[in-house]
């Protein structure tokens, strides 16, 4: 699929490189095990969800913030995250170096107004954002790391 | 340019009513979309404000005169009298938001009153078209003939880089853009005067140019003035007029403060939707199922899925012609079981007199699971809010009623 936002993702990438501090949990592209410096962990990591199919793992945290994060990992890689709270969490931390994409994206889109639902849709990111205050809700993916033949909605991530 | 388009219009409404009659008639709650004719409404009257009570403010929809770069569409106005101690301001076109906590003013329109020195707090509002930073301070909020009884949290907006501010950490900013500036806004603030109190929001303490993360106890965080009148606290009702299927130039509507305290707020003859904890409930429609939807006069576009419906790049749905989805039912997640049945228009914006600011039947692409049922749905209709922890004859907060 072509990147809707070829020239900026470039731009974007070098306005945030310095940014982004270290990430509290796992961040999306980044090793599973990174949520044991997060907050509270819900689900112990490396738990294997029996709905989920075979060799995908998921473990959720909740931010001192309240916002529950739960990332879908395989072979120890974050493919893709779900979260709710009452807040939108830091993206930076939870895209990690999918990041840039993101932020070009949002630079990108042209808003109908105050709470039009995020959708950013480039090459190698899927990332929603909804709801309102006191209860968004959101989830990005990366497509090439989904595992071959997982329909992510099954996981309650948005497609 | 009114009489141009009720001389083009005016032969339709009979099949209007037809339209919404028969939506319902697939059986088994099945839900069609059919197209038709544009519903026509008086824009004369929609123009004509209500009288009102000391409980009652207006509520108007217009072309904000200190924005030349869009129209503002959809933004509901109320003005709000801003005290800092026994300094006072009257401020003009604040946006109503119910779907939103709290009373937001830019600091360069509220500076006269203070507000200028650094607070304990900071917050990043978030909205999903990006952020309001500012710093929290206390001060009595008044509209029409209500008062907080004592001051309350309210943030500034820091639209003018007031120099004892501390500008946003990268945490709020985080790819986002901000909207909390008079353009952004539409408007001079935003009263936020949803079904619950306080905004729950991302606060921050900041030392020099560095902040971090504050958990602020509730009693200190941004919330609905509405709780905080003397008697009238419990809620409130927002009425506009019906304005045409084209839109009209202008709506004059009210807000009536408390619920069931006055005669003028009696909640007879609505139908009420208990909300769950996030505020939500349940829109189903065209077989498809919305389980965190909600209704906000902050939004001026029903943002929505309709399968099936073409949209453009900026995601405006552009029907070929009007229609009109029937029936929407909403049902409560949570609570008393009671359910109300609606529908919605839709309508090409292109179509419309790009001037007019009162438009109902537009709609943008929306988000799974949530279908957020914008100011376009408040026109020829009451909504109620009651707030949580507030009990009513017709029911207990969070809810809505409809009439």
């Amino acid at each position: 699929m072509q990147s809707p936002f070829p020239g900026k993702i470039l731009l974007a990438g070098a306005t945030f490189a310095l940014c982004c501090a270290t990430p509290l949990y796992a961040a999306l592209g980044g090793p599973a095990s990174a949520i044991l410096n997060s907050g509270q962990v819900v689900t112990a990591p490396g738990h294997q969800l029996a709905q989920l199919p075979q060799g995908v793992q998921a473990q959720t945290v909740v931010t001192s913030q309240n916002v529950t994060i739960t990332e879908f990992s395989r072979g120890g890689t974050v493919f893709a995250i779900r979260w709710d709270g009452p807040i939108i969490p830091d993206q930076s931390q939870l895209l990690g170096s999918y990041f840039p994409e993101y932020a070009a994206g949002m630079q990108a889109r042209n808003p109908k107004g105050r709470n039009a639902p995020v959708q950013i849709r480039s090459q190698s990111l899927v990332a929603h954002v909804q709801g309102h205050m006191r209860a968004f809700s959101g989830s990005a993916y990366a497509p090439a790391l989904v595992p071959a033949g997982l329909s992510v909605s099954t996981l309650g991530v948005e497609p | 340019m009114i009489s141009w388009f009720l001389r083009f219009f005016v032969l339709v409404p009979l099949s209007v009513l037809l339209l919404n009659g028969c939506g319902g008639g697939g059986g088994s709650g099945s839900s069609t979309t059919s197209t038709g004719s544009v519903p026509t409404a008086d824009c004369n009257a929609a123009a004509t404000p209500p009288t009102l009570a000391s409980n009652q403010a207006l509520m108007s929809v217009s072309q904000n005169p200190s924005i030349s770069s869009y129209s503002t569409v959809n933004l509901p106005y109320v003005t709000v009298t801003v005290c800092n101690g026994t300094n006072c301001k009257s401020i003009d076109h604040v946006v109503v938001d119910s779907g939103s906590y709290g009373l937001r003013l830019l600091h360069s329109v509220a500076s006269p009153l203070g507000f200028s020195t650094a607070p304990t707090f900071y917050e990043c509002a978030q909205f999903l078209s990006g952020y309001m930073w500012g710093g929290v301070y206390n001060a009595t909020v008044q509209i029409a003939g209500e008062a907080t009884s004592s001051p309350i949290p309210i943030e500034i907006i820091d639209d003018d880089n007031t120099p004892s501010m501390t500008p946003p950490p990268f945490s709020c900013t985080s790819g986002n853009s901000s909207i909390g500036t008079l353009n952004g806004i539409g408007g001079n603030g935003l009263l936020g005067v949803g079904p619950f109190i306080a905004d729950n929001g991302n606060y921050y303490q900041c030392t020099g140019s560095t902040c971090i993360t504050a958990v602020v106890p509730t009693a200190s965080q941004v919330s609905n003035p509405v709780a905080f009148f003397a008697i009238n606290n419990n809620g409130l009702i927002m009425q506009m007029p019906a304005v045409s299927g084209l839109a009209c130039p202008t709506a004059a509507g009210s807000i009536t403060f408390g619920i069931d305290t006055q005669t003028n707020n009696s909640l007879q003859n609505y139908s009420t939707l208990a909300l769950d904890s996030s505020g939500n409930f349940t829109a189903a429609y065209s077989g498809q199922i919305f389980n965190s939807s909600f209704i906000d006069s902050g939004s001026n576009y029903n943002f929505l899925i309709i399968p099936g419906m073409n949209y453009d790049s900026n995601g405006n749905y552009r029907p070929t012609q009007y229609t009109t989805i029937s029936p929407v039912t909403f049902t409560p997640n949570t609570g008393p079981a009671a359910s109300i049945t609606t529908s919605l228009g839709v309508i090409d914006p292109y179509v419309l007199n790009s001037t007019y600011t009162a438009v109902n039947d537009i709609a943008a692409l929306g988000s799974a699971g949530s279908a957020d049922f914008g100011m376009p749905f408040f026109y020829g209709k009451s909504i109620a809010t009651v707030i949580a922890g507030h009990h009513v004859a017709e029911g207990n907060g969070p809810m809505y009623a409809l009439h």
